[in-house]
């Protein structure tokens, strides 16, 4: 907790935070409201000041009027008893009086108050004189005189308290006005102070909705948009900034976190979609196996039969001294038992390399070798791993489709030449040739739509039945066809033919001269037929197992110069992945 | 947000402009608070005390109103003491409030009794010089007298009432002040038959009598007069008034008893309600003198005599005779200026 605030301190500066902002609010609504205060008070206090100014002359001229008459008292005391005490009290009140008199105007003001002051000051000072006289008098004794005297100060303190008496009512008068102005101004001072104190509250308010309404604004986007996350919908627009405050960075890490999630999603998906195409590839290798597998159960049987005949006629053939039959037998079982144990496995370009030999071996006993096949191969490849069963079928489909109908010319050519970090193969032969239409309908998948009879059709059958029993699923095995028809060539051969019938070179080896063709097994009617009923997926067969087995696309390409010219496949094999 | 925040700062600025507004106005308000001090008030080098005798007539508040402004010109504050201010005080009385009050100078009417010269004399022994305005006395120790003689207020009224006289009798009733029936007015009504006599035209009958009026007391001018109308058999023809209240308590009654026409009233001095009365023709003339002159005069005698030590011991003002012609002159003047220079009559 004590974290998340010191990095919201970090991240938010003082000046932008709500607390900073409704803080400074109120401090100015308090301070113009607080000055509002203090400017009444001192109106107030000014207006006070001034009552007080004005009420204090009363004040004076009754203390005024008291002792003046206090001054006449002990006068008329002292005549009455002549005591000590009166007189004392005379001259002391006296005193005092001329001090109050001090407190009066003694110029001659523009005012009639002012005026009544200084002839009441005149008036005393004659009114004292006078009584002075008199006590002079009584001192003397001088009874006539200090009647006298006493008669004059006593007149004069008549005019001097009738003199009091007007100052005082004018000053009553004067202050009555005074203290209705003042009421006046206070009322218009109260209901304007009133007035702007409301005001203040308005704005006041009205500053507090704003901020709030400023702040809660965003706040409300905020909680908008989080039930809208919440909801699961991330494709929202990221919500503006409006405030540096502490809304400002959650808003901010609102967004973030938002960009985010959509950035893990993206990538959960992209690795998801990986996964699942792994898996599925994964899945498919694993149907293409399975399915290899059975068919190679299936077809195992009858093979390892097959070889063991071919063994046991190759052997038969050397103790009655056929050598050539021998050695075609043998090869032959070399060839089948390479097809049949290699299935579903990889293999060394050597071991392929040795599988076309004995298979172009096999072609020539049976075509007497009419076919001219020549290898370029570099150095050191053969050990080289690649997928089982890719040379063979592509030389086989060269031989059937190619150069089947001038097998006597046919020339078919096999090129592997190891580049710095890739393995050309090329199969190339003399053949027929293709269109592009066909080669684009071949690498297409889509060859099977041609009919057959058609230049295209026979390249769609370009599937050798050698490698039916292995790869082409469309074949079952117990449907007699290709490898069926294979097998009772094969017994044919075994039993129509006698080991010396086998005789003639490799290269041009010829079972019966008289139907080399339907015999040989390779080349009987039912091939033919099987050629026909072919769906063509020999080439899309190898495409995809070299696909599934690099992981790579377009490794196999074909190239013809057109009908007539030849045809040449190329498969271009990284060495990384099948070397050792 | 920009424009909340203008807003804001223009309500704050008006609550200012308020504020600053109020304070202004109390600040107004409380220089307008009388405190009676000096800050605000002229300071004057004298003291002038003038003695108004009769409370309610107007001629002293324009004889006060000229004298005042010739005070203050000449540096003195000249004080106005009325009867009014204290029923109980007498003339005697205001004039020793004045002594005692030590004033730099005093006018008075003086109402020719030996207390007021007496006082008047005291006065002088303190060094307050008094001037007499309106009435004179000579015998006393004042400094001057402003006014007219009774010689001239006698030919005044001797004018007027000739215009009014009947080819064969005339019967002149003439109601003097008993209050102010010193010898100054004595004086007047003596001049006054005088010249009536003198300058009556052969076979023209003149009967002229005096009758006093007690206006002392309050109320007792006009019950007096109008015992006049409703017990004399034969009111006189004209009815010469020498002071400002009978004349329109005379007027007042000629009206109440229907005798406008019967009667003509020749007055003293001027009121709204006289000089509407002239305008109208009820009363046919009235003598008013130059207050104006008579307050300049005075104020100028004291500031002279304090000044030097000595002034003139008599200044003349002048008269005006104000007619029905004249009379809308005196009720809506253009200006105070000139309002008596339009009507003097130079006798």
């Amino acid at each position: 907790m004590n974290l998340t605030e010191k990095n919201l301190k970090e991240k938010l500066p003082s000046a932008n935070s709500m607390q900073t902002k409704l803080s400074a609010v109120m401090f100015f609504v308090l301070l113009f409201v607080l000055g509002i205060d203090l400017f009444i008070f001192s109106q107030i206090n000014s207006a006070v000041g001034r009552i007080d100014a004005v009420f204090s002359s009363n004040v004076t001229i009754n203390d005024l009027s008291d002792m003046l008459g206090r001054v006449q008292d002990t006068v008329y005391e002292y005549l009455n008893t002549k005591s000590s005490q009166a007189l004392e009290n005379y001259y002391r009140y006296e005193q005092d009086y001329r001090e109050l008199l001090g407190g009066l105007n003694s110029r001659n003001i523009d005012s009639e108050i002012k005026i009544l002051e200084k002839n009441i000051g005149s008036m005393s000072e004659s009114y004292l004189e006078q009584t002075d006289l008199t006590v002079q008098a009584k001192r003397g004794r001088n009874v006539e005189r200090y009647k006298d005297y006493y008669e004059k100060s006593d007149q004069l303190y008549q005019y001097i308290n009738s003199y009091i008496y007007r100052l005082n009512t004018l000053q009553f008068h004067r202050n009555s006005e005074n203290y209705k102005l003042l009421l006046s101004s206070m009322n218009v001072l109260e209901q304007a102070s009133m007035g702007i104190m409301v005001i203040v509250f308005l704005v006041g308010i009205f500053i507090a909705i704003l901020l709030v309404r400023d702040m809660i604004r965003p706040l409300m986007a905020l909680s908008a948009a989080s039930h809208e996350v919440a909801g699961g919908n991330l494709n929202i627009p990221l919500l503006p900034v409006i405030s540096g405050d502490e809304v400002g960075v959650v808003t901010t890490g609102f967004n973030q976190m938002l960009i985010s999630i959509r950035e893990n999603i993206e990538k959960l998906k992209a690795s998801m979609e990986k996964e699942s195409r792994m898996k599925e590839r994964e899945l498919s290798m694993e149907a293409h196996l399975k399915e290899a597998q059975l068919k190679f159960l299936q077809a195992q049987i009858n093979p390892h039969f097959l070889f063991n005949s071919l063994n046991a006629g190759a052997q038969l053939a050397m103790m009655e001294d056929a050598e050539q039959t021998g050695i075609f037998l043998e090869r032959m079982a070399d060839f089948f038992r390479y097809n049949v144990r290699r299935t579903g496995e990889d293999t060394t370009l050597g071991e392929e390399i040795e599988s076309v030999d004995n298979y172009i071996y096999i072609l020539n006993v049976r075509f007497a070798g009419d076919i001219t096949y020549t290898k370029k191969i570099d150095e050191g490849i053969e050990n080289i791993r690649i997928p089982s069963m890719i040379l063979q079928p592509l030389v086989e489909n060269a031989v059937q489709h190619g150069i089947h109908d001038c097998m006597e010319d046919g020339e078919i050519c096999l090129s592997i030449r190891k580049k710095t970090d890739t393995l050309a193969i090329t199969v190339s032969d003399n053949g027929v040739g293709l269109s592009p239409e066909m080669i684009d309908a071949i690498m297409n998948g889509s060859a099977n739509s041609y009919s057959p009879g058609q230049s295209s059709g026979i390249l769609q059958k370009r599937m050798p039945e050698s490698t039916k029993t292995s790869s082409d699923s469309s074949i079952k095995p117990d449907s007699g066809q290709a490898f069926k028809t294979f097998r009772s060539d094969n017994d044919e051969v075994s039993q129509g033919r006698t080991p010396e019938s086998f005789g003639g070179s490799s290269a041009g080896l010829r079972l019966n001269p008289n139907q080399p063709a339907e015999l040989s097994g390779f080349s009987s009617s039912a091939d033919t037929r099987q050629r026909h009923q072919s769906t063509g997926i020999a080439i899309r067969n190898v495409i995809n197992r070299l696909e599934l087995y690099y992981n790579q696309e377009g490794l196999l390409q074909i190239t013809s110069g057109g009908l007539g010219f030849g045809t040449q496949i190329h498969i271009t094999l990284p060495l990384t992945h099948g070397e050792n | 947000m920009k424009r909340s925040t203008t807003t804001i700062f223009f309500i704050l600025a008006l609550c200012t402009l308020m504020l600053s507004g109020i304070w202004i106005y109390f600040q107004k308000k409380l220089e307008q608070v009388d405190l009676a001090d000096s800050v605000h008030s002229t300071v004057y080098d004298r003291h002038y005390v003038l003695i108004a005798d009769d409370g309610n007539s107007l001629l002293w508040d324009s004889i006060y109103e000229s004298a005042e402004k010739e005070a203050a010109a000449s540096n003195a504050y000249l004080e106005l003491i009325r009867p009014d201010d204290n029923p109980e005080y007498t003339l005697a009385d205001c004039l020793r409030i004045a002594i005692a009050s030590k004033v730099d100078g005093i006018i008075l009417r003086p109402d020719g009794s030996e207390e007021i010269r007496g006082l008047i004399d005291l006065a002088a022994d303190q060094n307050i010089p008094v001037v007499t305005v309106l009435e004179d006395d000579s015998a006393s120790s004042r400094i001057s007298f402003v006014g007219l003689n009774s010689y001239q207020m006698g030919a005044a009224y001797t004018e007027q009432a000739q215009k009014l006289l009947n080819p064969d009798f005339t019967e002149i009733m003439a109601l003097i002040d008993s209050n102010a029936s010193d010898a100054g007015t004595n004086l007047v009504y003596t001049y006054m038959t005088r010249l009536l006599e003198q300058k009556r035209k052969s076979g023209q009958l003149i009967n002229i009598t005096a009758y006093s009026v007690d206006s002392s007391s309050d109320f007792d001018a006009e019950e007096v007069i109008r015992d006049i109308f409703v017990n004399s058999t034969n009111l006189p023809d004209i009815l010469i008034c020498m002071d400002e209240i009978i004349t329109e308590c005379a007027y007042q009654a000629l009206i109440d008893y229907n005798q406008v026409g019967n009667v003509d009233i020749i007055g003293f001095y001027y009121s709204d309600t006289i000089l509407e009365a002239v305008r109208r023709g009820t009363i046919s003339a009235t003598i008013a003198l130059d207050t104006e002159e008579i307050g300049r005069y005075s104020v100028n005698a004291l500031g002279e005599y304090l000044s030097l030590g000595h002034t003139s011991s008599y200044y003349s003002v002048g008269l005006n005779i104000i007619i029905p012609d004249n009379a809308t002159d005196f009720l809506y003047p253009v200006g105070s200026e000139d309002l008596n220079i339009t009507s003097q009559t130079d006798l």
